[in-house]
């Protein structure tokens, strides 16, 4: 309990820090004119991360992080444009201009506090072990001389390649999260390490069984990041998510993904 | 006319300076009361940072049983179900172990609870109804939402034992399976109400992350939405507290003072503090009112000695002023023929000061000095001083004894002794043949120098009992001539060219 107040702490500091870090003088700025002239919101983000964000069955980018943004948009007045990138170059099309924001489960790291203007966290992650249900494994002692799948370049396979599990296992590493499930299913690997909300979408889409480790290996929190200058649509896109809380839109839109709501705008 | 521009001066001065000491005085008053009300806030800050510390430290104590109670059940329902055990032997499990959380750890913990391998199994052989769906409800979905960690569902009013209840849940290894347990938070709320019981004017409140409340020292308000309610204090301080970037704020709600002090609950609650700082505040605004009316009590007594001491002052030096005059009215009475002599030679001495680069002070000396210059006059007989024909010898060394007489009159009053300077050189000559000294050059004081030059112009541009005015070019190159001899030769072409400014000779006797 003392170690989730600590991090708590450490959070709520990063928060802060991210507060004053983006540009000081935000209603200044011409970026939310400049998206409201435009007529629209053009959206980065990885389309392999279900339930945030992915091609459905028809072929359409649906996802938790899309129903809000379309929400957002809509209250602004604006179009929303689903706009797919290559995550490993994200930074370059959002200060290139191609995109607005990325808006994509996107964790809240100490580089893109530095890097961009971040919006409050909306949403706490877990990192889990995701097993097929047949599997021996138990805990996390049990996963030694395994072989363990992340996406590359996630904060999991951060997580995992600074933790010591990592001298002790196979990494398997994939370019995003469907490739990397299908593997599992096929029995690829022994164990997925993914985010909790990847699991929850995964487990429950799934006819087979699956089992997840009890041990946590580590969390984080997602935030939608704009350029480091942008700050007034940043907070004209925080305003609105907080309006979106208290009229609970937030919520629905959590429990149609979720079946509650996990959200944690202020 | 000199006194009057004087005390003008002093009086200007004297509004000047009660001004400045009402700007430092306001000033430090102001200080005073910024720094009082930062102390005061400060205080009143801290303690409600304390309080809702130890609120949050006691909730947090008291939740993390709950959760350490739920990790520990599904820690061994996990190690069941991969040891692939019966739900008969889990149901066993829920109830013994039902038993034992509420007898050792949790009392007020009902039953543990789950939906496990696909049935719902109760602890406390709690019958449900034949539609009781255990997958809709709120404690499965949002156990299976948080995958692993422990969900806090909403609380909720027990109403067979009217407790306010919580339902930590968490999804199990496979990820389909929940277990729940359902304690009562009153011992939270009793925490708020002995808060409250030590101080009145604090209001304590634990929130749920949607802002509803779960505890409150105010117990009606216990299940009311904050985040629906604007106008109300919890409205108000919710719509505050999801603005805030600090972890303190200050409200005013109905014209009262409100500084709220905000802390998290490890599961994303919210504990706050209210404290109302309007007395604090109202205390302090009555000492500032008084700070200032003492202030100005002084002020006004000050002001009235202040100005009561430099009427005297003035009068005294007006005074002062008038002896001498009469002083000087006294000498030229004695000597007839040199009726306003003194005064004449008072002003040209003052003009040459001035002209010299005298400061107003020494050009008032030097008009006093030049008043008083032949006040041992008064010693000599009037029969000498006034005689119509030529003097004798004998008579001639009476006259040259009146700077010494002066001297030794105006040395009397301590007041007046640098008068005695005028009086006592200014029949020095400047090459040193003069008397009652034979002092030379600048061994002869500079005032007695200068009363030298005004002397000697007024004895030749005023009547004589044998003579009239001279004419001004007379009185001109006699001055010249006696440059450097009986003049200083500064204070010499000083009046020189006074006499050239002169063109109409209104300097002179009329």
């Amino acid at each position: 309990m003392k170690k989730i107040f600590l991090k708590m702490v450490i959070w709520m500091s990063i928060l802060v820090i991210s507060l004053a870090g983006c540009g000081q003088n935000g209603a200044a700025d011409g970026s939310l004119k400049k998206v409201t002239d435009a007529g629209q919101l053009v959206l980065g983000l990885d389309v392999e991360f279900p339930p945030m964000g992915y091609y459905d069955e028809k072929g359409e980018i649906v996802g938790f992080d899309i129903d809000v943004a379309q929400e957002v948009c809509d209250r602004i007045g604006i179009k929303l444009v689903k706009q797919p990138i290559d995550w490993s170059t994200k930074e370059d099309d959002l200060n290139s201009g191609r995109i607005d924001c990325i808006w994509s489960g996107m964790s809240v790291t100490p580089m893109r506090i530095e890097t961009m203007c971040l919006s409050e966290p909306y949403m706490k992650n877990e990192f889990i072990f995701l097993l097929l249900g047949e599997s021996s494994v138990a805990e996390l002692n049990d996963l030694k001389g395994k072989t363990v799948g992340v996406q590359v370049g996630s904060t999991a396979h951060e997580a995992l390649k600074s933790s010591e599990l990592s001298k002790e296992v196979e990494t398997i590493l994939f370019d995003d999260n469907v490739e990397l499930l299908e593997k599992l299913k096929q029995g690829g690997m022994d164990a997925a390490l993914v985010d909790s909300v990847v699991a929850y979408h995964f487990v429950n889409s799934q006819k087979e069984s699956y089992f997840i480790l009890p041990d946590s290996f580590g969390e984080d929190e997602y935030a939608i990041g704009f350029r480091k200058e942008d700050q007034a649509l940043r907070d004209k896109v925080q305003e609105i998510l907080g309006e979106m809380k208290a009229d609970g839109t937030l919520g629905e839109i959590s429990r149609r993904w979720f079946g509650s709501d996990i959200t944690t705008v202020r | 006319m000199n006194v009057e521009k004087r005390r003008i001066k002093s009086n200007i001065r004297g509004i000047l300076i009660s001004v400045f000491v009402i700007l430092f005085f306001l000033g430090v008053i102001a200080l005073f009361y910024s720094l009082l009300f930062r102390q005061t806030r400060e205080k009143i800050v801290t303690r409600g940072e304390l309080n809702a510390q130890i609120s949050a430290q006691q909730i947090d104590s008291y939740l993390s049983k709950g959760i350490d109670t739920i990790k520990l059940v599904s820690y061994t329902l996990d190690n069941m179900i991969h040891a692939g055990k019966s739900n008969e032997e889990i149901h066993d499990y829920l109830v013994s172990e039902s038993i034992a959380v509420k007898s050792t750890t949790l009392e007020g913990a009902s039953a543990i609870y789950g939906y496990i391998n696909g049935a719902y199994i109760d602890g406390a052989e709690w019958s449900r109804g034949d539609d009781f769906e255990p997958t809709e409800r709120p404690w499965y979905i949002d156990a299976k939402a948080f995958v692993g960690r422990v969900a806090v569902v909403d609380p909720y009013i027990d109403l067979m034992t009217n407790t306010m209840m919580i339902t930590f849940s968490k999804s199990l290894c496979d990820a389909r399976s929940v277990v729940a347990l359902d304690f009562s938070i009153d011992p939270i709320q009793t925490v708020t109400e002995r808060i409250k019981a030590e101080n009145a004017s604090e209001i304590e409140v634990i929130l749920d992350q949607n802002y509803q409340v779960i505890a409150h020292s105010d117990k009606a308000e216990i299940g009311k939405s904050y985040l629906k309610e604007a106008k109300t204090l919890g409205g108000m301080a919710v719509a505050e507290l999801r603005r805030a970037n600090s972890d303190f704020f200050q409200i005013d709600y109905e014209g009262a003072d409100y500084i709220i002090y905000a802390t998290r609950v490890s599961n994303d609650w919210y504990c706050l503090s209210i404290a109302n700082a309007t007395n604090a505040f109202k205390q302090l605004n009555v000492l500032l009112l008084f700070t200032v009316l003492i202030g100005l009590l002084v002020f006004i007594i000050l002001s009235v000695i202040l100005i009561h001491s430099n009427k005297r002052q003035v009068q005294f030096a007006q005074l002062s002023i008038q002896v001498v005059e009469s002083l000087a009215a006294a000498i030229d009475a004695k000597d007839h023929y040199t009726n306003g002599h003194s005064d004449r030679v008072a002003r040209y001495a003052k003009e040459i000061g001035r002209r010299f680069g005298y400061s107003e002070k020494k050009q008032e000396e030097l008009y006093m000095m030049g008043l008083l210059h032949d006040v041992g006059k008064i010693g000599i007989p009037d029969s000498v001083i006034n005689k119509p024909g030529k003097l004798t010898d004998e008579e001639y060394e009476v006259i040259k004894q009146h700077p010494v007489t002066g001297n030794h009159i105006l040395s009397k009053a301590k007041e007046l002794s640098r008068m005695a300077i005028g009086a006592h050189w200014h029949h020095e000559r400047y090459d040193g043949k003069g008397y009652p000294d034979g002092l030379k050059g600048t061994e002869i004081p500079e005032e007695a120098r200068i009363i030298a030059v005004a002397d000697t112009y007024d004895a030749m541009s005023s009547r004589r009992s044998y003579r009239d005015v001279l004419p001004q070019a007379v009185v001109r190159s006699e001055i010249e001539r006696g440059k450097g001899t009986q003049l200083d030769p500064v204070f010499a072409d000083i009046i020189i060219r006074m006499i050239d400014e002169d063109k109409d000779y209104k300097m002179c006797e009329h």
